[in-house]
């Protein structure tokens, strides 16, 4: 922790990050909504990735100590690359030349305003300033490209966000003798096995225990021994649970260093994708492989939470409103479920059994994905939602279409979505239909109103049943348009594709 | 007792020499031919270092020795009746000190989320644990949860007697307020009259009438509400708050605790964030420092509340919801509006206060009658409170989309409209540079091709106006020290709500010392440092800087008689001030010279400002104090088929008296329009009208604008010199915010061709306008 050891002893395994931070006095990283959804408690962690190590900034309320047992960490308090004394005086602190570079650019362009926010803002950014990726421009010079992105899962109630974007873009490219980018070219130690035990929790709580195994038959015979036992990989949804409902497990078992879980395996006929990969990883590991996920990625969650945040988890979560299942759904997607007893597969659309129920048995745990490699002729994914970033869908879409290039006929259509149904679902009877037939307006058209009617979604806070039965054809009408005019529709529609408002109605004169 | 000057006053190129009466005393006011050196420059907040770097200690951080943790049980029902409470599980639990009983058998708790007990305990879970000890039995009764529900007849009434009106500094001076009689749950408000606009709409030839609605918002400050007490004696305590007014704090803990308020110290070093609902000691809807109070006294330890994520949303305050209909009368051939008539109807729960603000009755003076009748509708819902502009952002969506409405009707330019209407100079000014920088005509020309041709994206342009006031006063006093070394320092029990205040006080010293920012020491945050003010009504600024300015100027009186003594005897009047030091003819005296010259340890001065003396070119309705105007330019993009509207640009141009740091300010107009733009586009307290719940208690429900959302903003500041305070400075926090989503309102409008006359404008509520928009221009057409 900021360059010193940390001992933990006595803490229950429910303990989070941000907590566990908090009760030693490191009180810079705050607590804004213990549900990842603000930012304020990011902290940075040394990841070992494929590639070698890499600094990423996570939630620490969403973050059990378990999960980071043996891992260097970062604070805002320790990204000072001298730390200095804390001069005396409210109006003191640390001088200007002491801080880091991105803090340095937040107090002289005025990033900070109530500051609340800040040690979140700093540590996003901080991950960025590190980032490979980022660190080069399109044309591919050295030269920082900070991504705003980096900082979609941080929300500032103050500044309006403009003065933080400018300090974002007024940072060179870290200095050659910059000690934190010398220590990315250190080896970092795997994260091995570890355990938390707590005995005679009070209040009746008995014992409550987190594992940590380093490989994929440790988690399995833990899993075989205790098939109730809880298992957590990113944690950005459990932890939710422990945070907002007090929930806790006697046995919780971290599959964060078990490494067959954090392969990727790029095949010629399929992607096997290792269930534990973070989805972060997962988008810079593929490297454009599946284009239709490189479309999902910036549109799930935050940068912050993705950093943590498993394919698999997201799976097996089984939320209708999840963003990966109607992605993988129109991809064909497989899982492979693992146990002591065997490995089996399954098509992902036969995993989702009822609302949030799988397919997992007992002692069951999901290790992989099979992405089949073949890219449909068309494949787009949609978000409806009401904010750009960080939202949880409204209505997620996600189509693929193959089409037969000498007559323009249908020859296979995938059409998944997600927040229509109690499950992701697939619209299968009006993908049969859509097979043999032309890939025009009129068959889109034809095929709207049963596409409307496929399924009965629900009204709540973020759509109507109505809206939502809307956005089941209007995203497919979309898709349609997009697939004619060759590319995603910039903001101005240029006057080629200028389209009708659906649905079409008598228009007087002519139509561009 | 007070003195003429003359200054010159005034905005842009219009200014004038104006006589204004200055109290005795007062230095000679900082008109627009005073160049600052220091004041108005875009210095960077001085305590930045300790926010980048997890320093700066907020009241969530303050950790004392043998403090405890205190929570607090709440009411899951909307209405019900205490059977009984038993605390007995509580008080045996793990780790607890204290339990505190908030609520008694027979009690009617009225909100789901009301105070029914608290504990204090070792360690935040085991308090946590302990509520769930505590077995309370309820009788169900029935409850209203929607603001239209409550006001049918027969609806189940939420306050059985008279309400008290409860006012924080938050508030706007002199709004109009819930004053009536109770029908029911509906408590009408003392009306915004002139002329008779009934008979006037009765006689008007062109007419418009729609109704509007706006939601419930929430502060969702980042920091929570909490606060820690410890008693230092029987009699005394120490309070550490996550407050924006210190002395509010102080009062209402010795009011509480029947202490004297001078044993009461409240310490806030730090504050993340309160737009309004952080003005008492206890939250609107919840006793916490009570609770935190009696819990302390019990357990003979410090105690700290600091509420959660969900109990922000359910009991520290919102903006009240809006029902307003607004009828307009007008003459079709000149476009003049002869009549403006709003009838507002909102919901601040079982709180008041759900008011409209000041659009409709006080910017189109030249409206010859007007009549805005407002009253506050009881729901079973946590309380409103002052939120950034109480009442305007909501009466301003309103009233800019009626005359946004009534102006497509006429067939008439929505600038030309307002100008026609709107005597503020500075205003006018607005309108007219807005409409020349953010291309108006060009772009409503392409919006007016978009709709045409029945594009799929659209896009439009909109614009909206804000009325504020300078409500600063003497409230504050400052101290400004000088030392022997030569340093100076500056104290004041204020609170930094995140505005900058620390920075622009060093400023004003500096500026007025002739010395470098970096020898200023700042000391704020306790109510040891002397009295504050409040940061509500936009009026920290103008309470705070004059106030400096005038214990700056004391000082360095009091340095030049020691000047005067150590120059041979030399004048006052002839001593020629550098930011070496100070002289007269060839005779120098270096700072260091001069201060080691000081008799004792330090020249202390302490000083406040008068009240108000100028207000050029325009006053506020009912006030001596210049009226602030304000006009905010969208744009949007609209996807017509799924109804996502992202609003692309700002353009703000803002009157904010005298700058005093521009970097500080254009980040609080910046705040002001990311503000707006959620409250547009997307959060809302969600309540179920069948549970009486709020569905969306936290933030992945209760969506805020990220960084994605942010417009990019271009801001004008229309500096105005009004000759009000020995500073000229004025706020700009409520302002920022006022116009911002009746602009992006009526920007979806001109790309839709048709309003939505409901925020947040929600994709659903775009396709259901168009659909409507539609029909009626489909039967339009067959009736031709």
């Amino acid at each position: 922790m900021n360059g010193e050891s940390l001992e933990v002893e006595g803490i229950d395994p429910h303990t989070t990050l941000l907590d566990f931070l908090r009760d030693r006095g490191l009180v810079g990283t705050k607590e804004g909504c213990a549900e990842g959804e603000c930012g304020a408690c990011a902290v940075v962690v040394l990841r070992l990735e494929h590639e070698g190590p890499r600094y990423v900034a996570v939630n620490a309320c969403l973050t059990l100590v378990g999960s980071v047992l043996g891992a260097e960490l970062r604070t805002v308090e320790g990204l000072s690359p001298q730390p200095g004394s804390r001069s005396a005086g409210r109006a003191a602190g640390p001088s200007v030349a002491e801080l880091h570079p991105v803090q340095r650019a937040m107090v002289e362009l005025g990033g900070s305003q109530c500051g609340y926010c800040t040690p979140g803002f700093v540590v996003s950014m901080f991950a960025e300033y590190y980032r490979r990726e980022a660190s080069l421009t399109p044309s591919g010079e050295p030269g920082l490209r900070w991504d705003p992105e980096s900082v979609a899962g941080n929300l500032c109630r103050c500044t309006g966000y403009r003065p933080i974007r400018e300090a974002m873009r007024s940072l060179p490219l870290a200095a050659e003798d910059d000690g934190f980018r010398a220590r990315l070219s250190q080896p970092l130690a795997p994260l091995g096995e570890a355990s938390l035990v707590r005995e005679d929790v009070p209040g009746g709580g008995g014992t409550r225990r987190l594992h940590r195994p380093a490989s994929l038959a440790g988690a399995l015979a833990l899993l075989a021994e205790e098939p109730a036992a809880k298992l957590i990989a990113g944690g950005t949804d459990l932890v939710v649970e422990v945070n907002q409902r007090d929930r806790r497990w006697p046995t919780l078992i971290a599959l964060e260093a078990v490494d067959e879980l954090r392969t990727l395996e790029l095949g010629g006929e399929e992607i096997r994708i290792g269930a534990g990969l973070n989805l972060s990883e997962l988008e810079h590991r593929l490297g454009g492989a599946l284009p239709l996920l490189d479309e999902l990625f910036p549109l799930f969650s935050s940068r912050l939470i993705r950093n943590r945040a498993t394919l698999g988890g997201n799976l097996v979560n089984a939320s209708p409103i999840g963003d990966s299942p109607p992605a993988l759904l129109a991809l064909d997607a497989r899982v492979v479920l693992a146990s002591q007893r065997g490995e089996r597969e399954l098509p992902l659309v036969e995993f989702f059994t009822g609302y949030r129920q799988t397919a997992l048995a007992p002692g069951e745990l999901l290790r992989a994905v099979i992405v089949p490699r073949r890219a449909p002729t068309h494949a787009h994914f949609y978000k409806v939602s009401k904010r750009v970033l960080d939202d949880i869908s409204t209505v997620a879409a996600a189509f693929a279409v193959d089409l037969d290039p000498a007559s323009n006929t249908v020859t296979r259509a995938r059409l998944a979505y997600g927040g229509v149904a109690a499950t992701p679902v697939r619209a299968q009877a009006v993908e049969q239909a859509l097979v043999g037939r032309p890939w025009t307006a009129e068959t889109v058209a034809e095929l709207a109103p049963q596409l409307r009617e496929s399924f009965t979604p629900l009204s709540d806070h973020r759509g109507s049943a109505a809206y939502r039965q809307a956005m089941l054809a209007r995203t497919f009408e979309k898709f349609f348009h997009e697939t004619q005019a060759g590319r995603r529709l910039g903001p101005q529609p240029p006057p080629s594709v200028v389209l009708p408002v659906l649905p079409p109605r008598p228009q007087k004169g002519a139509n561009a | 007792m007070s003195t003429k000057v003359t200054l010159s006053l005034g905005y842009g190129k219009q200014l004038s020499k104006q006589k204004i009466e200055v109290p005795d005393g007062e230095p000679k006011p900082w008109d627009a031919t005073v160049k600052t050196k220091v004041v108005g420059r875009a210095v960077p907040r001085i305590d930045g270092p300790l926010k980048v770097s997890g320093e700066a200690r907020y009241t969530h951080d303050v950790r004392v020795e043998g403090m405890l943790h205190g929570a607090i049980l709440r009411s899951p029902h909307p209405c019900a009746v205490i059977q009984s409470i038993d605390l007995s599980g509580a008080e045996k639990a793990p780790g607890v000190r204290a339990v505190h009983a908030m609520a008694k058998a027979g009690d009617r708790m009225i909100f789901a989320g009301q105070d029914i007990a608290a504990v204090a305990a070792e360690r935040p879970e085991q308090a946590r644990a302990a509520l769930e000890a505590i077995a309370v039995e309820y009788e169900l009764q029935p409850f209203v949860a929607s603001t239209r529900g409550a006001m049918r007849d027969g609806a189940p009434v939420v306050h059985a007697a008279a309400v008290e009106e409860k006012r924080t500094g938050a508030d706007e001076p002199g709004a109009e307020k819930a004053a009536g009689r109770l029908q029911g749950n509906i408590r009408p408000g003392r009306s915004q009259k002139r002329g008779d606009a009934k008979r006037a709409l009765r006689a008007a030839k062109a007419s418009f009438e729609a109704t509007y609605e706006t939601q419930c918002h929430t502060h969702s400050a980042l920091e929570t509400h909490g606060l820690m007490i410890r008693w230092e004696a029987k009699d005394a305590v120490t309070v550490w708050a996550s407050t924006q007014a210190i002395f509010g704090v102080r009062d209402e803990v010795a009011a509480v605790f029947g202490l004297e308020p001078a044993k009461v110290r409240v310490i806030t070093e730090f504050l993340g964030g309160g737009f309004g609902a952080k003005f008492g000691a206890n939250a609107p809807g919840s006793a916490i420092a009570k609770a935190a109070g009696e819990l302390a006294r019990t357990a003979k330890a410090p105690v700290k509340i600091m509420l959660d994520r969900q109990e922000e949303h359910l009991c520290t305050g919102n903006r009240p919801d809006s029902i307003q209909t607004v009828r307009l009368g007008a003459n079709p051939k000149t476009g003049a509006i002869t009549a403006i008539h709003v009838t507002a109807h909102g919901s601040a729960g079982i709180g008041t206060g759900a008011g409209v603000g000041r659009n409709a009755s006080a910017i189109y003076t030249k409206v010859p009658d007007v009549l805005v009748e407002s009253a506050d509708v009881f729901t079973h819902a946590g309380p409103a409170v002052a939120f950034r502009a109480p009442g305007h952002p909501q009466g301003a969506f309103a009233m800019e989309s009626a005359i946004d409405e009534l102006a497509r009707q006429l067939g008439r330019d929505p600038i030309d409209v307002r100008l026609a209407h709107d005597t503020h100079p500075v205003r006018r000014w607005q309108l007219e540079l807005g409409r020349e920088r953010f291309a108006w005509n060009e772009r409503r020309r392409e919006a007016a091709d978009l709709r045409s041709r029945n594009t799929r994206i659209r896009r439009g342009v909109g614009c909206a106006v804000s009325i504020w006031g300078d409500f600063g006063g003497p409230d504050a006093r400052v101290t400004v020290s000088v030392a022997r070394d030569g340093k100076v320092a500056v104290k004041c029990g204020v609170q930094d709500i995140g505005g900058g205040i620390g920075t622009v006080m060093a400023q004003v010293a500096a500026e007025v010392l002739q010395r470098p920012l970096a020898d200023v020491r700042v000391d704020i945050g306790d109510s040891a440092f002397g009295p504050g003010v409040g940061s509500g009504g936009s009026k920290t600024t103008s309470s705070i800087a004059p106030a400096v300015r005038n214990a700056a100027e004391a000082a360095k009186a009091e340095l030049a008689m020691i000047a005067s003594r150590a120059l041979e005897g030399a004048s006052v009047k002839r001593l020629k001030w550098t930011e070496k030091g100070v002289g007269v003819g060839r005779q120098t005296l270096s700072w260091a010279e001069l201060c080691k010259a000081i008799e004792g340890e330090a020249v202390v001065a302490t000083a406040s400002r008068p009240r108000t003396y100028g207000a050029f070119p325009k006053s506020f309705p009912g006030y001596p104090t210049p009226q602030i105007a304000g006009a905010q330019f969208a744009a949007v993009e609209v996807d017509t088929w799924t109804g996502v509207v992202r609003c692309s640009e700002i353009l703000a141009l803002h009157d904010c008296g005298r700058v005093m740091n521009e970097m500080t300010l254009r980040s609080q107009i910046n705040g002001g329009i990311i503000l707006g733009v959620g409250y547009a586009l997307m959060e809302q307290r969600v309540l179920d009208p069948g549970l009486g719940v709020v569905l969306n208690a936290n933030l992945e429900g209760y969506k805020a604008c990220g960084i994605k959302d942010c417009p990019d903003i271009s801001i004008v500041l229309t500096e105005v010199a009004s000759g009000n305070n020995s500073t000229g400075s004025y706020g700009i926090g409520e302002p920022a915010t006022i116009p911002t989503a009746a602009a992006i309102a009526n920007a979806v409008g001109d790309a839709l061709g048709a309003h939505v006359r409901s925020l947040p404008i929600t994709p659903g509520k775009v396709l259901e306008t168009l659909e409507a928009a539609a029909n009626s221009s489909s039967n339009s057409e067959a009736s031709k």
